[in-house]
This record gives C-alpha cells, sequence and structure tokens, in this order.
C-alpha cells in the first residue's frame, strides 16, 4: 500500500528545475531509500513531503503529492508535519532546552497531551522507541550538549516519534555518525519500520542495500529506476542505475 | 636559519602590536584612577551637593540617580524596540519592507548622536523642557539601532538546521522565533543589549539639550535630571574651581567604573556562542 505518492511532481527554485516529473509511490511501513550522486535533488524530494521547501526563497512546484490520497498543498501545513516527522544530517537538538524538553516540545506545541502525567508517558515511549530511554532516563533535565552524536540523533529521532508520526523521513542520518552509531541507528530503523513508514536519503548505496525494502534512484533531477531494493541492485534495468551501482557517475 | 629569524622577528612585531593595541586603555584605566580616587568617598557617592563655589561638599548622588532615571527610561523604549527590529531583520529577509528596514538602522546609527539629541529638542523638549523623560527617549534612539544590531547578528548565529528541527514539528514562524531562536541566542541578544546600554550611559551628547541639569536629586522622570557625563563637562570646563576639577575626576571615576562592568558583565556571558555551536560539531 503507498502512503506517498507523487504525481508528476516537479520542483524549481527560481529559474533552475530541480526536480523532473517525479511518479513515484512511498510504501506503507517500509524502509524507503532514496539513492543517486550529489546534486540530483534527493533533498529537494525528501523535503518536498513535509513542505519544508517553502522556507526556500523562490521554491514553486508543479504536480502533486498525495498522502493517504490527499494533496498535501490542502492540508494545513501544520496537521501535515506532525504526520509526516523528520530528521536531519546533523543532529539538532534545541539546545537550550532539557532532553525533556526536546522531546516534549512537539507534544506541547500540537496540544497532545491531557497532563503531566500523559505527557511524561507519551515522552518516556517516544525515548524508549528512539532507544534512548536507559541512557538517559537519569538526566532528563540536562541539556543534550554532552550527548554523544549517536545519542543526540537518537534524541532527534525520539523528538520525532514523540508526535506519532505517520511517516519519518531521514535526510541522511548517518552523514555525521561514526560506524558505530550509524549501526545502531540502521538497526534502530529496521525496529521503526514496522510502525512508522521510512523515507530514507542517502549517497550510501551500502546502506540502502542494507536497511531498505524499496529504492529508488533519481538522477539529474529525473526518477530513473525504483522498485524492491533487491532488484534494484541485483538486476537493475537502467544503463543510468547500473552506472551508479557500479561507482561511474 | 634566516627563514626562522624572519619568523621570530614578525612574532615578536605581532606581539609588539597587540600590546600596543592594548596600551590606551591600561592608560585610561590608571589615568582616571590615580586622579578621580581621592575624591570618592562615602559622601560623595550617597549625598547630593551642599552649598557653593570654594565652600561645596556633599556628593554626585543627584547625577547617578539621574543617570539612573534617564536609562530605565532609554531601556524602556530602547530594548523592547531594537530586540523586534532585530528579529524581524533575521527573519524576514525575503520581504520587500526588509531592505528599506535594515537601510533605516544602519543609517539611523550613522546620524551622529548630538544630532539626535538636537531632533528630540525640537520635538519633545520644547513642550515638556528638559527632563529624564526626554533623555531617555534621545538614549532610546542611540541605542536602538546598536540593541538592533546586535540581536539580529545573534539570531542569525543560530544554525537554520536548530530552526528547521522546530519547523518540521510543525511550529508556526513566530513559534519558532519565541521559542526556539530567540532562547537559543538569549545570552547572545543579552550582551548586545547590555553593550549598549553600557554605551548609551556614556553618551554627553544627546543628553546636553534633554535631560537638562539641576542640583537636586530629581523625584521623577518629569524632573530636569542630572546625569554623569554632564556634570563631568559641566564641573570640568564650567567651574574653574580646583575643588569642581576633583569632583569632575571622581565622577569620571565611577562613570568608568559602571561602564567597565558591563563590558565584564558582557564577556562573561560571550561564552554562549561555543556551546551552540558544539552541539551541532558532530562529525564536522
Amino acid at each position: 500500500m503507498n502512503v506517498i505518492e507523487f504525481v508528476r511532481y516537479s520542483a524549481w527554485v527560481g529559474n533552475k528545475r530541480i526536480l523532473h516529473e517525479i511518479d513515484l509511490p512511498i510504501k506503507k511501513n517500509a524502509i524507503n531509500a532514496i539513492i543517486g550522486p550529489s546534486g540530483s535533488g534527493k533533498t529537494t524530494l525528501i523535503r518536498s513531503i513535509n513542505r519544508l521547501m517553502e522556507l526556500v526563497p523562490g521554491y514553486r512546484y508543479e504536480g502533486d503529492i498525495l498522502l493517504e490520497g490527499t494533496s498535501i498543498f490542502e492540508l494545513d501545513v501544520y496537521d501535515l508535519r506532525r504526520r509526516v516527522g523528520m530528521v536531519f544530517q546533523h543532529p539538532n537538538p534545541f539546545p537550550h532546552m532539557s532532553i525533556y524538553e526536546n522531546v516534549a516540545y512537539g507534544i506541547r506545541l500540537h496540544r497532545l497531551a491531557r497532563s503531566k502525567r500523559e505527557e511524561f508517558e507519551r515522552v518516556k515511549k517516544a525515548l524508549e522507541m528512539a532507544a534512548l530511554w536507559e541512557e538517559v532516563k537519569d538526566r532528563l533535565d540536562e541539556k543534550p550538549g554532552r550527548l554523544s552524536g549517536g545519542q543526540k540523533q537518537r534524541l532527534v529521532i525520539a523528538r520525532a516519534l514523540a508526535v506519532e508520526p505517520e511517516v519519518l523521513l531521514m535526510d541522511e542520518p548517518t552523514a555525521s555518525l561514526d560506524p558505530k552509531a550509524t549501526t545502531r541507528i540502521e538497526s534502530l530503523m529496521k525496529e521503526l519500520s514496522k510502525e512508522v513508514t521510512i523515507v530514507l536519503v542517502t549517497h550510501n548505496m551500502a546502506q540502502a542495500a542494507r536497511v531498505s525494502d524499496y529504492t529508488a534512484f533519481i538522477y539529474m533531477g529525473r526518477l530513473i529506476e525504483h522498485g524492491p531494493t533487491r532488484e534494484i541492485f541485483e538486476r537493475p534495468k537502467r544503463p543510468e542505475t547500473e552506472a551508479f551501482l557500479r561507482g561511474k557517475i | 636559519m634566516e627563514r626562522r629569524n624572519k619568523e621570530r622577528a614578525f612574532g615578536i612585531l605581532l606581539k609588539l602590536l597587540g600590546t600596543l593595541a592594548a596600551l590606551p586603555i591600561f592608560i585610561i584605566v590608571a589615568f582616571v584612577v590615580y586622579n578621580g580616587i581621592r575624591a570618592i568617598s562615602r559622601d560623595f557617592i550617597t549625598k547630593t551637593p551642599q552649598g557653593f563655589g570654594e565652600n561645596v561638599s556633599g556628593g554626585i548622588a543627584h547625577a547617578i540617580v539621574g543617570t539612573v532615571f534617564v536609562m530605565i527610561v532609554a531601556s524602556f523604549i530602547g530594548i523592547p524596540l531594537g530586540v523586534l527590529t532585530g528579529a524581524y531583520l533575521s527573519e524576514r529577509k525575503e520581504s520587500k519592507l526588509y531592505r528599506f528596514v535594515e537601510r533605516s538602522v544602519g543609517a539611523l546609527m550613522g546620524i551622529p548622536s548630538v544630532v539626535v539629541g538636537l531632533v528630540v529638542y525640537l520635538l519633545l523638549v520644547v513642550h515638556t523642557g528638559p527632563c529624564a523623560f526626554a533623555g531617555g527617549v534621545s538614549l532610546a534612539l542611540v541605542m536602538r539601532p546598536m540593541v538592533s544590531e546586535s540581536t539580529r547578528v545573534a539570531l542569525a548565529s543560530v544554525p537554520q538546521e536548530i530552526k528547521e528541527g522546530g519547523f518540521a514539528l510543525g511550529a508556526k514562524r513566530h513559534q519558532v522565533l519565541v521559542d526556539i531562536t530567540i532562547p537559543a541566542a538569549r545570552k547572545n541578544v543579552l550582551v548586545g543589549i547590555v553593550l549598549a546600554v553600557g554605551r548609551a550611559m556614556g553618551e554627553a551628547a544627546p543628553i546636553l539639550f534633554t535631560a537638562g541639569y539641576a542640583d537636586a536629586m530629581p523625584r521623577s522622570v518629569r524632573d530636569p535630571a542630572p546625569t554623569l557625563p554632564y556634570i563631568i563637562y559641566v564641573y570640568a570646563l564650567y567651574y574653574p574651581r580646583d575643588v569642581y576639577r576633583l569632583r569632575a575626576r571622581g565622577a569620571s571615576l565611577i562613570l568608568l567604573a559602571i561602564s567597565l562592568s558591563f563590558v565584564y558583565l558582557s564577556r562573561r556571558w560571550r561564552y554562549e556562542r561555543y556551546r551552540i555551536r558544539k552541539i551541532l560539531s558532530v562529525g564536522r
């Protein structure tokens, strides 16, 4: 089943066309990887889904993106971003808030808890889902500054999960982490994909092959090929895909 | 060998230039302390002037209180205006109004403060008479561009990724500004405010026309308010007696001490910038 569907979606920033008529389904409760060389439009694609592209001056689009059959451009952006969470390349916890407040921020923003007790339970659940609870349960009032890079990244994953999104966008979530932290985030993604649909942008092909269920290959703003990850990696249909997988693009 | 000597010579030159740059502050502080310390006493700080001419006694408490009055008014007007302008300038880069506001703030910073004083005199003082309120208004105009510029820089230095973290959770523009950007830059905003207040406090020119002068303690913001820079000026130039010169030196020492403590305060907070950076520093 498709949670998200790109329908002839094109994007421009100023006069520059970034994406060309993308038709792409995103499968429910699976890890959907988007791979491609730098500058191919991966980040624009993923940032279109939660309309974060609208922060970019000069952005405009054609076509449509559907979330459960409804155009995201007709949804209230505030509701859209509750339903579609995001994790960024660099861990970006709010530096002035405590670990607890970081996770509680979205809950408070969307008024999802009716009592302090309920808020705490939701924060705890989100931290448990992000496999961080055991490490931070005794220091919830501390600022996130002293956490390791991997812990910070799991903290912002918890922050995104706390509002119970249907989709989690992850834009190169391990690019700034060491191999050990990367492995942890990858197994976490696998675990999470049972309940949440994950869209993973990565330029690390090995990562896409390891964790994803479906892969889409984007090159120069065009969707070249997409399908189950194993098929894409073992029997690519298009010469560009094969060239990319062999490191020639 | 020769290259090494050159490098050493260059190092010594740099050290020399660095020392030279630090020298004026020591000269000024030493000079003011040396000349002013004799004037300082408990009465000098806590009492108003008594008697005239050679027989003057008491202190400059009226000018300290007057300075506080003027600065309270200036802060109440200048800080909110400055912070709001700075927030606007850091957030709304794409709007057409932006360039207009940016330029007018820049221009305001370039206007000599004596002209600011004169304008406030013509628009306000002719109606109210010289008073602490008018003095505060003129200093608010001097402070505002300083506060808005430092606020703009402080807010702009909050990494875009942190603000995007808020947007991605569904926060609206004003929520990101109020919940995330301003608190994350809080200390740097405060540093700018403290420095601007310190600078404005030492300004004499706009006060000349607006705050007025009296030998008595101001009772409200509608009274003429003697201020420290003003009495330094008056005592040093218009009362050609040694006893007044000494009072001017004592007042200089007090003003310098207050100003430097503001600078010190702002320095202590400045480290915060690195903490915000540190949080994003993984793997960079």
